[in-house]
Formats: structure tokens, sequence, C-alpha cells
């Protein structure tokens, strides 16, 4: 039977979050009422704010709540270079090596042919017209290493090459600390055929 | 069943992957013994987690555990070598997946659909090789399609006409009617039957039996042919792989369009 109280209805709008089921649900709802009225407050508002007010930045489709986001706008960073990423938590992996000047584009995706996303869903025609406006020299496929990101980063690559912009693709190999024994067969074989000369 | 799967290890090929949770994968995997099947896969994901083998067209060897629709995978292993499919090729696996996906039941075993799917797979990582294989895989997917039209029960009537019975003529057009068959095509006139593209030739059916597609105007009838009888069969869902395909030849023909322009100019 479904709790109709205020509680009630608290609990069951926690489940949304990803990974919290009614048991979780509850000791979150308890928490808030009972041990920080605070800090439910100060999370409605900030929920009501974040859902009302942050949109796409118009030049590489992440979460922000400005026109452009803070990345694009700045004048600092490396304008013609641009990281093709599947998600924002990528960027932010990204950003957090300190190694990367450039910009970004951020798909919200993959294509995924058998779940019917196509190119039509992650942007490729804003990309498209980043690509036609000239200011990007070199494009670095950043998309995930499974075969939907496979098939991504092959498209767009065609996509740069039909507009003379130049593309990469981010090299894949045995990560740090690891330890050959560990690696999958696949990642390996990568890495035999990605060798470099020291 | 459910006690055996549990221990024992089986081929499989993962068809499709979906995330579930924080760091588990809902899977549809092709099995040889047990046809096609749904599986649960508890974090796989994130640094410790196996998800690099869970990849489609990889040969694996798995386990599970479970009676329902949904059971849970308990082992993985991988299997031979590796398949590499990469741009243009990589999309035909998906078509091959989608295709599976839509047309085969679950838990319904194809042993031999799945070899055949092992050896189409095996031939697309060979063409990978040579470029501008272009036929070759066309030839590949057209023979695929026979023999999964086969294994699913609506193999295609390729020697004799489904109206009269007569063995197939060389020399005469046909319609082909999905579910029924070739029907012998009467109006002789050229004109006719360069109008209609669902027509094909005696000949074109012929060598479809036989495997034999060499021949381009052949390949291009038996793919009106194998795409109007799978449109018939999927009932009129659209195949995303096929949209994507002719996307794709879109962009890299106005790569080459713009190509050419430079050289000109």
């Amino acid at each position: 039977m479904r709790d109709t109280s205020l509680i009630g209805e608290l609990i069951e709008a926690l489940r949304c979050l990803p990974g919290v089921g009614p048991k979780s649900a509850q000791r979150m709802a308890y928490h808030l009422l009972e041990r920080d009225r605070d800090g439910a407050h100060r999370l409605a508002a900030a929920l009501t704010m974040a859902a009302d007010k942050v949109g796409h930045c118009r030049s590489c489709r992440t979460l922000t709540e400005l026109e452009e986001c803070a990345i694009c706008a700045n004048p600092r960073r490396d304008h013609s270079l641009l990281c093709v990423v599947e998600m924002p938590t990528d960027v932010a992996a990204v950003e957090q090596s300190q190694v990367y000047r450039g910009l970004y584009f951020v798909l919200m995706g993959h294509l995924s042919p058998l779940d019917g996303v196509g190119p039509d869903q992650l942007g490729l025609d804003l990309l498209g017209r980043r690509f036609a406006a000239g200011e990007v020299e070199e494009v670095i496929l950043a998309t995930n290493s499974t075969v939907e990101g496979e098939a991504t980063a092959h498209y767009i690559a065609e996509l740069a090459r039909a507009h003379g912009v130049k593309a990469s693709r981010l090299a894949r190999g045995v990560p740090m600390g690891g330890e050959l024994e560990y690696v999958d067969g696949n990642t390996l074989s990568h890495a035999l055929s990605g060798r470099q000369v020291i | 069943m459910s006690i055996s799967a549990r221990h024992t290890l089986y081929p499989v090929f993962v068809l499709h992957q979906r995330p579930y949770r924080d760091s588990s994968v809902i899977l549809d995997v092709f099995s040889r013994e047990h046809g096609r099947l749904g599986l649960v896969a508890k974090g796989v994901k994130g640094k410790r987690g196996r998800g690099g083998l869970l990849q489609p067209f990889t040969p694996l060897l798995m386990s599970w555990s479970g009676r329902g629709d949904l059971k849970t995978m308990t082992a993985v292993e991988g299997y031979g070598q590796a398949l590499h499919l990469s741009r243009q090729l990589l999309l035909s696996g998906f078509y091959l997946n989608e295709l599976l996906l839509h047309l085969t039941q679950r838990e319904d075993p194809h042993p031999d659909l799945f070899d055949d799917y092992q050896m189409t797979l095996q031939q697309l990582a060979c063409l990978e090789q040579h470029e501008a294989a272009g036929a070759e895989l066309q030839m590949c997917l057209r023979v695929f399609e026979k023999r999964l039209l086969q294994a699913l029960g609506y193999e295609l009537i390729l020697d004799h006409d489904a109206e009269h019975a007569q063995p197939l003529s060389a020399e005469a057009w046909y319609r082909y009617l999905p579910g029924q068959g070739p029907v012998l095509y009467s109006d002789d006139s050229a004109l006719a039957r360069a109008s209609s593209s669902r027509l094909i030739s005696g000949a074109a059916l012929l060598a479809f039996a036989e495997e034999r597609l060499q021949d381009t105007t052949v390949l291009k009838q038996c793919k009106h042919l194998t795409r109007e009888v799978l449109d018939h069969y999927l009932g009129g869902r659209e195949l995303h792989s096929r949209r994507l395909l002719l996307d794709m030849q879109r962009t890299v023909d106005l790569g080459l369009a713009a190509k050419q322009n430079t050289e000109l100019s």
C-alpha cells in the first residue's frame, strides 16, 4: 500500500536517485527530518534552482546554468583543440588530468543502434556546424572504449574528414600500475598493436 | 539446465549490454546451446570489473544461474581470439546483432545459426585487413541473412515457383512474395521489368541458392530480396543500424565531395 503522507511522499521522491531503494530512501528521509532540517531546506532550494536553471551549453552541450559554460567561455584555452566525450563526468575526468587545455564537446551518450540512439540525439549536427565554422583544427575522440564508443568515434572521424578537420583517438593500453597478468586480452592486443618506439 | 549451467561454461556472444544500477549491466547474449538469453552481470563495471570482456563481437565462455527471464551471470572467460571490428564493419556487426535480437526468441537454441554468426564475424574481421572490400562485405551479410531465415524456419524458396511448383528458369523473371516464394512474372517487356525494382531474375535466385554472389547484379538483386523478406518478418520495425549505415555513407560521400572540390580549386 502506498503511503500518502508527506513523509511517504518524500521517501517515494528520494527513490528516483540511482542506487536508492526503499530502505535507503527511508533512512535519508528520517535523517533529513529528524537531524538536519537546515540541510533539508538547502537541498530543496538547491534542487529547485538547479532543476529550473541548468541547461546545456550552446557550444559544447555540457550542463551549465550559463549560456556558454566556463570552459568554452575561457579565452585562455586553446580553441583549435576539441575533445569529444560522452558525458559531463568525462569532462571532469579529463580536466582532473590537468594536461588538456582545449575545449570539449559533450555528446550526452553514444551511438547505439540497438537502443535507437542515432546521430540526431547526440547533437552531431551542432558538432558539424562547429567543424564548418573553421575554428577547430584537431578533434580528439575520447569516447569510451566500448564498441558503441568506437562506432561513435568512427562516425565523428568521418564527419571531421568531411570538413577537413584532423581527427585523433585516445590511445589504449596497459593502465598505470597495471600488471600484465591481469590485463584482459582485448586491451593487451590493442596495447601491442599500438606499441611505441622508445 | 539451471543446475548444469551454473557449473558449465558455454560459448556465447554478447549481443547488447545496457547499464543497470551503479556497477552492473544487463546483457542480451546469444549462446550456442541455449539460444538468446537475458543475463544480469553484477559488479562488472569500474576498476575491478570485467567490463572490458563483456563487449559484443568477443567470443566468450559463460555460465549463469536462475530460472526466470533474467538470469545471473556466474562466470565469464575470454575464449579464443577477440574479433576486431572497426569502422563500417562495426556497424555491420551491429546490424547482425539487431537482426538476432529482433528475430530470435529467447531460449530457443540455434547451434547452427550460432556457428554461422561466429563465422560471419570472423569473415568481417578478415575484411578489416583489406581496404575497400565492399562487395565481399555485402556477400557475407547476404549469406548470413539467408541462413538466419533458414534457421528461423522462414527458409527462402530458391528452386521452384511458388505458384506452379515448376523449377526456376534462369532466363525468367520473378516477383518474390515474402512468406510464399517466387512467382513467375509474365509481362515480358523490358520496360516493365526495368520499372519494378522488386523483380528478381531466375539466375539470381538460383545463384543465391548456391551462395554464389560474385556477380554484382546478382548481389544487388539479392540485397533487395533479403531486405524485403526480413522487413516482412520484422513486422514494420525499423532497423536502426541500417539507417545509421546510410547516414554514415552520406557523411563519407560528403567528405569525398569536399576533397574533390578542394583538389579542383
